[in-house]
């Protein structure tokens, strides 16, 4: 049997719960404006989302109680492995940075430096194929969504040069 | 005037070079747009509307109900070619088709989809045609109540998709139906988890969600696998034999009238249907542990579901001037810019325009099979790029296609946000199908629960008030009890 099952699931109801919890007494009050009267309780707009956050609650604590008591088997960890280990990180890395660099350099530039970085992640050794698509596929999405679904997509640094055509 | 003069008028009315085309023509356009994620049917049938205005009113409504019945169709690609549905009414078909993509069998899977979408697709014409009258009027039953009772009926789908992992599945539905309260309260108008960001006042969209929790934690977990390699399957490559077919067939016609039931109830739509008849596909099966899996019969039961809906939604709008969803509110306007007006007085005034329509809708059908077959010879071989192409490429495709829903880069960070939750579900072994059918299902119940207590002035009983609302609660029990017995006998 895996050593891991008691993390795994103990981890899973912890978070249900804890999900459950903050909804219940934290985010319900403050993010949930409740008009003065209401005429019956059910229809509030609180009264909704406070029922499913207790039910999460109690969910997640027959998860944890369950993890503690019945053991499951699980599958091994592949991801412990040292090289999809660091593959994990740098995609992680990757996915971060593609994100906080939309905005400023926009999605062709953005979507270019990904791609090439993904792909180069992903094993693909030939320079020239990864660049191509690299650069080659963010224009021809941001081309169609521009002129087929007229969608304008965010130019950022490319704005001075792709403005108009 | 005689049905047959009125039947000759209609072929007179249909019988052209332009309407013809234009079905084919808008039957390739939804295909195409449906399949790209991101690109929703009812983005490509308000993008069509204006190429309409000058067009004859049969020619450009045939040309909107093309785009319609490709667009659903073609959600279903890339649902299962990489695992992110391009329309909301797909996301049922991602269970089982991208494990029989990732098998290898993309072909075999698309094929099903194709037959069964087709297949549901012309019962839904004939249910369109033969029963318009009937259906509008059991449609008219369903109240605030009765859709509250089938939503709960619905929602038993969840103890069917989370497997051994049915309390982590409970508990993944309900952080779906959280995430899915936030926005502004229909009720009052007032704010809920809005937290100031006007992008959270009309709630979180669909597509994104979806995207993040389905299509990024697979990219992410492509890189965390040790090896990147695959493994031979027979099957890869080969589509689906008749033998698969006849196999689904009963799967495909109960899914095709569950379709056209629901459909013609305005305001259920196509994903509830979906998720209703692979239920009952799962209930029905003499291999249920295979749902989930990689079971084609899985994926007939999603799409005959998600396509029997299409003509079904006409009933409402044609017999009675309700449009049904987003897109059958497009084509009333569409009939409306043509000066005419769906409802009891257009069977008087135009019956053969009605018919004319008829006849299109009934060809669509083939169409979809021949474009359908023509797009998975084509489409299919994307399942052929090495997977060191496909995933950084698919990831890129996301990333547009969750800025494309509504122009904003909110719903890309809100796509990468659902990525993070859905790999972190995947390495704790939380289903996430729960959580998606949860999220699109929970405003449905939430409005209508909230909408009988209002009817009802806080009266709970009216969800015991009529028969449908009985039936339901009494398979709502069944479900319940049985899977509440399979368990405990199981342990």
């Amino acid at each position: 049997m895996s050593t891991n099952w008691i993390t795994r699931d103990v981890i899973a109801g912890a978070l249900i719960v804890a999900i459950g919890l903050a909804f219940a007494f934290i985010l319900i009050p403050i993010g949930v404006d409740e008009p003065r009267r209401v005429k019956y309780a059910a229809l509030s707009p609180a009264y909704y989302p406070r029922i499913v956050a207790i039910i999460l609650v109690v969910i997640g604590a027959a998860v944890v109680a369950r993890a503690a008591f019945r053991p499951t088997e699980t599958g091994s960890d592949s991801e412990a492995h040292p090289t999809a280990a660091r593959r994990l990180l740098g995609i992680s890395a990757i996915l971060v940075a593609f994100a906080t660099l939309l905005t400023p350099l926009g999605f062709i530039v953005a979507s270019s430096l990904a791609l090439f970085a993904a792909i180069r992640l992903a094993g693909e050794q030939r320079i020239h194929v990864n660049a191509a698509i690299s650069v080659f596929l963010p224009v021809l999405l941001y081309f169609f969504f521009l002129k087929v679904a007229r969608i304008p997509i965010p130019l950022g640094v490319l704005k001075p040069v792709l403005e108009g055509v | 005037m005689e049905f047959f003069d009125v039947l000759q008028s209609a072929f007179g009315l249909f019988a052209t070079w332009q309407n013809v085309l234009v079905l084919g023509l808008g039957v390739v356009i939804g295909t195409f747009v449906g399949a790209i994620p991101g690109m929703t049917t009812p983005m490509a049938v308000a993008l069509t509307l204006p190429f309409t205005f000058t067009l004859h009113p049969v020619t450009g409504i045939l040309l909107l109900l093309g785009v319609y019945k490709g667009g659903i169709y073609g959600g279903s690609i890339t649902a299962i070619l990489i695992n992110a549905p391009g329309t909301p009414a797909a996301s049922c078909t991602v269970l089982d088709g991208y494990p029989l993509a990732k098998r290898g069998e993309a072909r075999r899977a698309l094929d099903i989809a194709l037959y069964a979408s087709c297949v549901a697709d012309f019962i839904s014409n004939i249910s369109l045609i033969l029963f318009a009258g009937v259906l509008a009027g059991f449609a008219l039953a369903f109240g605030s109540p009765e859709v509250f009772t089938l939503i709960m009926f619905s929602l038993t789908i969840i103890a069917g998709v989370s497997g051994d992992q049915l309390l982590k599945g409970l508990g993944s539905a309900g952080l779906g139906l959280l995430l899915a309260t936030i926005g502004l309260d229909l009720v009052y108008g007032t704010n809920r988890f809005v937290f100031g960001d006007v992008n959270l006042m009309s709630g979180l969209n669909f597509i994104p969600v979806l995207i993040g929790l389905f299509a990024l934690p697979e990219i992410i977990a492509f890189y965390g696998r040790r090896e990147i390699a695959r493994e031979h399957n027979p099957l890869a490559g080969v589509g689906a034999t008749f033998a698969d077919f006849r196999r689904c067939l009963k799967t495909i016609i109960r899914g095709s009238f569950i379709g056209v039931i629901l459909g013609a109830i305005p305001g259920i739509g196509g994903a509830p249907s979906a998720f209703l008849s692979y239920s009952e596909a799962k209930r029905t099966s003499k291999t249920p542990e295979k749902f989930g899996t990689g079971e084609i019969e899985g994926v007939a039961a999603a799409e005959s579901g998600n396509n029997g809906v299409a003509g079904a939604t006409m009933i409402p709008l044609l017999a009675l001037g309700i449009p049904g969803d987003i897109i059958t509110a497009i084509i009333l306007g569409a009939f409306m810019i043509h000066g005419l007006r769906p409802g009891p007085l257009l069977f008087q005034d135009s019956l053969p325009l009605i018919y004319a329509l008829f006849i299109g809708i009934m060809l669509s059908s083939i169409y979809l099979l021949i474009v359908g077959k023509i797009s998975i010879r084509l489409i299919s071989r994307v399942a052929d790029i090495p997977h060191r192409l496909l995933f950084p490429v698919v990831l890129v495709l996301c990333v547009f296609g969750a800025y494309a829903v509504n122009n904003t880069i909110f719903d890309v960070f809100v796509m990468f946000v659902m990525g993070g939750v859905g790999f972190a579900m995947l390495r704790l072994n939380i289903p996430a199908a729960p959580f998606l059918i949860a999220f699109i299902l929970g405003p449905l119940l939430e409005d209508n629960f909230r909408q009988s207590l209002l009817l009802s002035r806080g009266d709970w009983l009216i969800f015991f008030s009529s028969a449908i609302c009985w039936v339901f609660w009494g398979l709502t029990a069944l479900v319940i009890g049985f899977t509440v017995w399979s368990n405990v006998r199981r342990a």
